[in-house]
């Protein structure tokens, strides 16, 4: 029965290239990318009780490799690697100093982790550019077709998803949930918490930074917003909006606040009050999330 | 070999030495019981065991090794298994769950990434100590959901199922009605005989007519050792007790 629901989903998604306009597809191709970006930030954040504000930048740091490596002549398939190998050890350094506070102390300093690479973005002008951010020059021969990109992203996200839901219900992601509840029973059981907590890190780390390959592909352009604090709350209230410690939420997050904001944008230019505003509901009114919502109802 | 050895533990906090040079030996397959007012340092000698707070001074000899400085996690791999005072269990898994957490507290089996959670070994394992602290028939049923009764019998389940060397049981049966009293007795008389046990307990009937000996505990410090049959009539104990009351 599952499997038809998700073989039904796969179709529906893979059929979008052919049903939608190319402005649209678009928007389709950044919904399945943010969804890797809010599934990374799910694992902790759900999963783990650790709620992370530095995932931004370590998507944007991947999508800034991808975009410099490309123009230094790497191929595109290596750029992206290094892409994902960059946020991989940027989550490394970022693991090692947070994995051991948890709460409000691991938010704020994540938080101020991101900051400094958002600094170090919009300093550091020689490399990369400055405010005025890279254009990068990755759309050429195959990837030049907007539908066979969109397609691109989808498998690569069906793989991440598939991967991701193997890590959720295995024996590690247990852990992970037990350690959300209690880590001190953990210690007192023999389990390494902080190592659990960072083997956790890094593998969301990764997943962040395979998002924003696929961005650098997509939005062949990248600049400071790309790893600013407002893209880190964007991955956290998508995971949120769709319900964290579900695996789909991110989907369902992601396509919710990117369709909002094409349809507020149309309106009015402050995004980032209605942003605000629909997490305070979420919260208010479905602190599960949407689609814990609809479990509660459907029982 | 001792199954335990404490020499001079001094836990603070603060001003406060609420372990004040306490000593304790424990032979292996020993049962012994920690009595003691509300405040006694009971508890906060535990987590001087397990490793919850590091004493001050003194040493915490485990099975012949010297785990003064070790962590929580290292003195569980040593076979030290405990229970909690205020339960401490997974509240949003299930009783099967949290067995599967507990057992692979000492196996590498916990890294496992791409397996499912429910497959595996360690069913029988798991089976035998729910069996033994009469828990059985509610494996699905998340932990939040039980009765206070069955949570604490989850708390000893979690700990015998890592067949802990020596076993610390704080107050494993407050709270609970005179029936289940009597069945965490039960449970406890039941298990195996090598297990070297620490029990904490106020309620001294219930304390005295499961362990071999008695330390008796005020003030941070160890007040008297002694067998069960010695500490009903003993004065000093008496006043401990009577002194809390006024
Ligand atoms: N983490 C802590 N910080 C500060 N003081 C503490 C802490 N833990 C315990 N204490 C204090 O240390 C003293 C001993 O506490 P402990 O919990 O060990 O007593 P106990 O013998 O277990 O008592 P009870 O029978 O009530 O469980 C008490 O005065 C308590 O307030
Ligand atoms: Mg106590």
């Amino acid at each position: 029965m599952r499997a038809v629901f998700i073989l039904a989903g796969l179709v529906a998604l893979a059929s979008m290239p052919l049903l939608l306009p190319s402005y649209q597809l678009g928007i389709a191709s950044e919904i399945l990318i943010f969804s890797v970006l809010a599934m990374s930030v799910n694992l902790l954040a759900g999963y783990a009780g650790r709620t992370p504000l530095c995932h931004g930048a370590i998507f944007g740091t991947s999508t800034y490799v991808v975009i410099i490596a490309a123009a230094a002549g790497v191929p595109v398939w290596a750029a992206c690697l290094l892409g994902v190998a960059a946020a991989g050890g940027l989550s490394v350094v970022f693991g090692i100093i947070a994995v051991r506070t948890s709460g409000v102390y691991f938010l704020l300093l994540t938080l101020a982790l991101g900051l400094i690479i958002w600094g170090i973005c919009l300093r550091w002008t020689g490399v990369t550019g400055g405010e005025n951010g890279l254009r990068g020059d990755l759309r050429q021969g195959w990837l030049a077709d907007s539908q066979r990109l969109y397609w691109l992203i989808l498998v690569v996200g069906a793989v991440l998803t598939f991967a991701m839901w193997r890590l959720v219900r295995s024996p590690f992601g247990l852990t992970l949930r037990a350690i959300k509840d209690s880590p001190s029973r953990m210690a007192a059981l023999g389990h390494d918490v902080p190592a659990h907590l960072f083997a956790a890190f890094v593998a969301s780390g990764l997943f962040a930074g395979a998002a924003g390959a696929l961005y650098a592909l997509f939005n062949d352009f990248v600049s400071p917003t790309t790893v600013a604090l407002p893209q880190s709350v964007e991955g956290l209230l998508m995971a949120i909006v769709g319900g964290v410690g579900n695996i789909l939420g991110g989907l369902v997050g992601a396509f919710v606040l990117i369709a909002l904001e094409q349809f507020v944008s149309a309106y009015t230019e402050r995004w980032l009050s209605v942003l605000g505003l629909t997490a305070i509901a979420i919260m208010l009114f479905a602190p599960q999330g949407l689609l814990g919502l609809l479990q509660r109802k459907s029982q | 070999m001792k199954a335990l050895e404490l020499s001079n533990v001094v836990v603070r906090f603060g001003a406060l030495r609420a372990v004040d040079g306490a000593s304790l030996s424990l032979e292996q397959g020993e049962r012994r019981a920690v009595i003691g007012p509300n405040g006694a340092g009971k508890t906060t000698l535990f987590n001087a065991i397990t490793g919850v707070i590091r004493p001050a001074e003194g040493r915490v000899v485990i099975q012949g090794w010297d785990g003064t400085r070790a962590s929580p996690q290292a003195r569980a791999r040593r076979g030290v298994g405990r229970t909690f005072q205020i339960t401490n269990l997974f509240p949003e898994l299930t009783i099967a769950e949290n067995m599967r957490v507990a057992l692979r507290g000492l196996t590498a089996a916990k890294w496992n990434f791409w397996a499912s959670d429910e497959a595996g070994a360690g069913r029988g394992a798991i089976a035998e100590a729910l069996a033994a602290a009469r828990l059985e028939g509610q494996d699905e049923v998340q932990v939040k959901h039980l009765s206070y009764g069955a949570q604490r019998q989850l708390e000893l389940a979690m700990a015998l199922v890592q067949k802990p060397r020596l076993l610390l049981l704080d107050e494993p049966a407050a709270g609970l009605s005179p029936v289940e009293r009597g069945a965490v007795a039960d449970i406890v008389r039941a298990l195996p005989r090598d297990i070297a046990m620490v029990l904490i307990e106020h309620d001294m009937d219930l304390a005295l007519g499961l362990v071999d000996s008695v330390t008796v505990m005020h003030e941070g410090r160890v007040l008297l050792e002694a067998a069960p049959d010695q500490i009903r009539g003993n004065a000093q104990v008496q006043e401990v007790y009577l002194g809390r009351a006024a």
